[in-house]
């Protein structure tokens, strides 16, 4: 009987090899008025439209976690060097470590992140992919958030 | 919605670390998920099309965005009484320690946050720093009564609390 090996399996093994490994960073993006008050209200806090007439007129930094939300997408746009979705290979998020957020970021501020592979770690029936990010905003010299995040690969 | 002043120091003291509250039943609907995932830029036919067969065949239906009830902790603080987002009190989201998500979730399953206080703190005058764990329980989508082994999510909090005038 021949057993066929996935893949995907190779590729894994030689990014374990290559951690750490800048993804790169990725384009602006900016969450503007209202959006952040979507965000808002679909995170269940109310928006006071008494202190807002007439629409949204937001005078408060964006939620922070509209932020920490926006990472799968940035993660996902730069991609893993030679991991793509296929029927051998599904990633699934497995969670967040260390979310820290450093300073405040106002609607219609630009953002982009910066990911570094850190890890990848071998669990039953797939991988961990471990990821870094730090979230720059345009103007401010130090990152405003600084998260970790655990993609779980399943190798199909 | 609160119209008074809260006083920190006669809320946050008593709270022993260890306890235990539990909130009232939530669920999110497709709208909800749809518009989240539209915000956020993460449209998947997983949370966003009920005709899904992979997700019917999977699941049963859609499931709610990992995230998107991440996000909801601070309404389930509100939920639990802490005072999130009243009139005299500034609230900040400080980190999030640890957050691991264990069980899918489908659409308008009910969830409710089982949550632990670990810590408060009096980190400076008027301003407490609280640690919590949260649970996120899943009832069974077939028998309201029970509450399943699995939970969605746990994750470790710390959120601020300042007196402001």
């Amino acid at each position: 009987m021949t057993v066929e090996m996935n893949p995907m399996l190779a590729e894994v093994e030689r990014l374990q090899q290559s951690c750490p490994l800048d993804l790169g960073t990725s384009g602006w993006t900016a969450i503007s008025k209202r959006e952040a008050d979507a965000f808002d209200r679909v995170a269940g806090i109310e928006v006071d439209f008494a202190v807002h007439p007439g629409g949204p007129r937001r005078k408060t930094a964006v939620n922070p976690f509209h932020l920490l939300a926006l990472l799968s997408g940035f993660a996902s746009d730069l991609g893993v060097p030679g991991i793509e979705t296929t029927e051998y290979i599904t990633m699934l998020n497995y969670g967040y470590d260390d979310v820290e957020w450093h300073s405040p970021v106002e609607p219609g501020v630009r953002i982009r992140d910066h990911v570094v592979l850190t890890d990848v770690i071998e669990r039953p029936g797939g991988f961990l992919m471990v990821q870094r990010h730090e979230l720059e905003a345009e103007g401010i010299p130090d990152p405003v958030m600084t998260a970790v995040s655990p993609g779980f690969a399943i190798l199909l | 919605m609160q119209t008074v002043r809260q006083d920190l120091q006669s809320y946050f003291s008593p709270l022993e670390s260890g306890s235990t509250t539990v909130s009232e039943w939530v669920s999110l609907s497709q709208l909800e998920v749809d518009l989240y995932g539209g915000l956020i830029g993460d449209l998947d036919p997983m949370h966003n099309d009920p005709d899904w067969a992979p997700g019917i065949e999977k699941w049963g239906g859609t499931i709610v965005i990992g995230s998107h009830l991440v996000s909801m902790l601070p309404a389930f603080l509100r939920l639990h009484g802490f005072p999130v987002h009243v009139p005299g009190v500034r609230f900040d989201v400080r980190s999030l320690a640890r957050v691991r998500f264990i069980a899918p979730l489908r659409i308008d399953q009910r969830v409710r946050d089982r949550l632990q206080i670990m810590e408060a703190v009096e980190v400076a005058p008027k301003t407490w720093r609280l640690r919590t764990q949260h649970t996120l329980e899943r009832e069974s989508f077939e028998n309201r009564e029970e509450v399943l082994d699995k939970p969605f999510m746990f994750a470790e909090l710390i959120t601020e609390y300042c007196e402001v005038a």
